[in-house]
C-alpha cells in the first residue's frame, strides 16, 4: 500500500490519530499532524511512497502541529517534534510543510549512522551514481533538479547515504526542495514537474517542492555504485566548465560535507577513500542549466563506453 | 619565562597512534586515529611523516633531511624543513622537543 492508494479521509484520520507510517528510503517515520497543509503536501508529494503496516518497526515518531497555548492564537506558529522532544524553535504558521521536510532531513542526518552520510545531492544513470556535494547556495539542488528530468534517477537532493560495507548508495527519494529563483528556473526547464505551493519568507527565502519524478520512488530499493564526485558551483554569467579535481582534494571535500564522518572513524576514511578512488572527480561551474545537463549526459555516455566498472585497488599503507 | 628553541636544535617525534595512509600520485591522505583527524599532505610532507614514524626516537632536522632525501642539507634546507614540520606539529601529527 502507498500513500496515493489511501482514501483522503483515511489519510487525514491517520495523521490526526495514531500517525501515518511512511517509508523514506531505509527509514520508517510515524507522522502526526493536524495541519491541512502537511496533509496536502504528503498527499501530493508522497503519493508513491510505501505505507508500512502499523506493526512495522518505526525509526522516528514525528509531529508537525501548532504549539499549545495562547501564543498560537495570537500569531500562528508551527513546531516540529521528534519522540516528544522539540529540537527547533517554532516557525511561522504557513511553514508547516517546509518544516516537515526540514525536520525529516534532520532526523535522517542525525540518526542513520549505519550509513556514512554526506550533505550532497545524488543521482544515478545506468547503475552509476553522480554525487554532488556542496554547501547551500551552490546550485546543487537546481542542478540535481535539472538532471532528474533529463535521464538521471533521483536518489536524493540532500542526503547521500553510503553503505560502508559495500560502498553502494541507498536512495532516499523525496520531494526536491528549491529556493527563490531556482523555482521558476525548474518550472520552465521541466514543465512536467508537479510543484506544490511556494512558501514565501522562510529563513531560506521562498521555498517550493516538486514531487519525485515518475519511477523514482518505485526504485527506492535499487542502490547504485559511485562513479563521479562533482563539486558544483553556480556562478551567474559563467561559462560551463568541468575541471578535473585530484583524488585528495575530492576526499577532503567529502569529509567536509559529511554529517557523521567522525562517528565512523578509520572506517569512514577508508569508505570515502575507496569512493573517490573509483570515481572520476571534478569541479564544475555553470550558469546555464541546459548546457550543464548536456555535459553530464556526455560524461555518463563516455563512462558507459569505456571505463572500468570496479576499481578497488586503493593504494594504502599498513596502519600499524 | 620560556626560551625559544633554535630551529637547528629542535628534535621531532612522531605523535604516535595508528595512522591510515593512502597515496594518490603526489598526494598523501592520512587518518590519524588518536585525534580522529584527516589530512591531505604533499609528497614531501608525507615522506617526513613516514620517516618520523620509522625513526626509533626524536630526530633533529638535519638528520631527518638525510633520512628523507638521502643527501646532506644545504643552506636554507633545514629552515624549509622546519616550516613543514611546524605545520605537522600544528595538526597534531608530530611533536617537537628540546635536545
Amino acid at each position: 500500500m502507498n500513500v496515493g492508494s489511501l482514501p483522503a479521509a483515511d489519510l487525514t484520520r491517520r495523521l490526526r490519530g495514531d500517525g501515518l507510517r511512511l517509508r523514506n528510503g531505509p527509514a520508517v517515520m510515524c507522522v502526526r499532524s493536524q495541519l491541512d497543509e502537511v496533509r496536502d503536501g504528503i498527499a501530493l508529494h508522497y503519493a508513491g511512497h510505501e505505507v508500512p503496516t502499523e506493526d512495522s518497526f518505526t525509526n522516528f515518531h514525528i509531529s508537525v502541529n501548532r504549539p499549545p497555548g495562547l501564543r498560537s492564537w495570537l500569531r500562528a506558529q508551527v513546531q516540529f517534534s521528534l519522540d516528544g522532544e522539540l529540537p527547533f524553535s517554532p516557525l511561522p504558521g504557513n511553514q508547516g510543510f517546509p518544516l516537515f521536510e526540514w525536520g525529516m532531513n534532520w532526523c535522517l542526518s542525525m540518526h542513520l549512522h549505519r550509513f556514512l552520510m554526506l550533505h550532497a545531492a545524488v543521482v544515478e544513470r545506468d547503475g552509476r551514481a553522480l554525487i554532488l556535494p556542496a554547501p547551500p547556495g551552490s546550485g546543487k539542488s537546481t542542478l540535481c533538479a535539472g538532471l532528474v528530468w533529463h535521464g538521471w534517477r533521483l536518489l536524493s537532493d540532500e542526503l547521500t547515504l553510503i553503505d560502508p560495507a559495500s560502498g553502494r548508495i541507498t536512495p532516499v527519494p523525496r520531494p526536491v526542495s528549491l529556493k527563490n529563483a531556482s523555482i521558476e528556473v525548474i518550472r520552465q526547464f521541466a514543465p512536467q514537474a508537479t510543484f506544490g505551493p511556494v512558501v514565501p519568507e522562510t529563513v531560506k527565502g521562498s521555498i517550493g517542492h516538486f514531487s519525485p519524478p515518475p519511477g523514482t520512488v518505485e526504485r527506492a530499493h535499487d542502490t547504485a555504485l559511485p562513479a563521479w564526485v562533482v563539486l558544483p558551483r553556480f556562478v551567474a554569467g559563467a561559462s560551463t566548465q568541468l575541471q578535473p579535481l585530484s583524488k585528495g582534494r575530492a576526499l577532503m571535500a567529502l569529509v567536509d560535507n559529511s554529517f557523521n564522518y567522525q562517528i565512523h572513524g578509520a572506517g569512514g576514511f577508508h569508505t570515502l577513500a575507496a569512493l573517490v578512488h573509483r570515481s572520476e572527480c571534478f569541479e564544475f561551474s555553470y550558469s546555464r542549466l541546459e548546457e550543464a545537463v548536456a555535459l553530464f549526459a556526455e560524461l555518463a555516455d563516455r563512462r558507459a563506453d569505456g571505463q572500468a566498472e570496479e576499481r578497488t585497488d586503493v593504494p594504502r599503507e599498513p596502519s600499524a | 619565562m620560556t626560551s625559544r628553541i633554535e630551529a637547528a636544535e629542535r628534535r621531532w617525534r612522531w605523535a604516535g597512534g595508528a595512522l591510515h595512509v593512502i597515496h594518490w600520485g603526489e598526494e598523501t591522505a592520512v587518518f590519524h586515529e588518536p585525534s580522529a583527524s584527516t589530512h591531505l599532505l604533499n609528497t614531501d610532507t608525507g615522506l617526513l611523516v613516514s620517516c618520523l614514524r620509522a625513526a626509533p626516537g626524536p630526530t633533529d632536522t638535519a638528520q631527518l633531511w638525510r633520512l628523507a632525501f638521502a643527501s646532506e642539507p644545504q643552506a636554507g634546507d633545514c629552515q624549509a624543513l622546519d616550516e613543514s614540520l611546524e605545520a605537522l606539529v600544528r595538526i597534531g601529527l608530530v611533536t617537537s622537543e628540546e635536545p
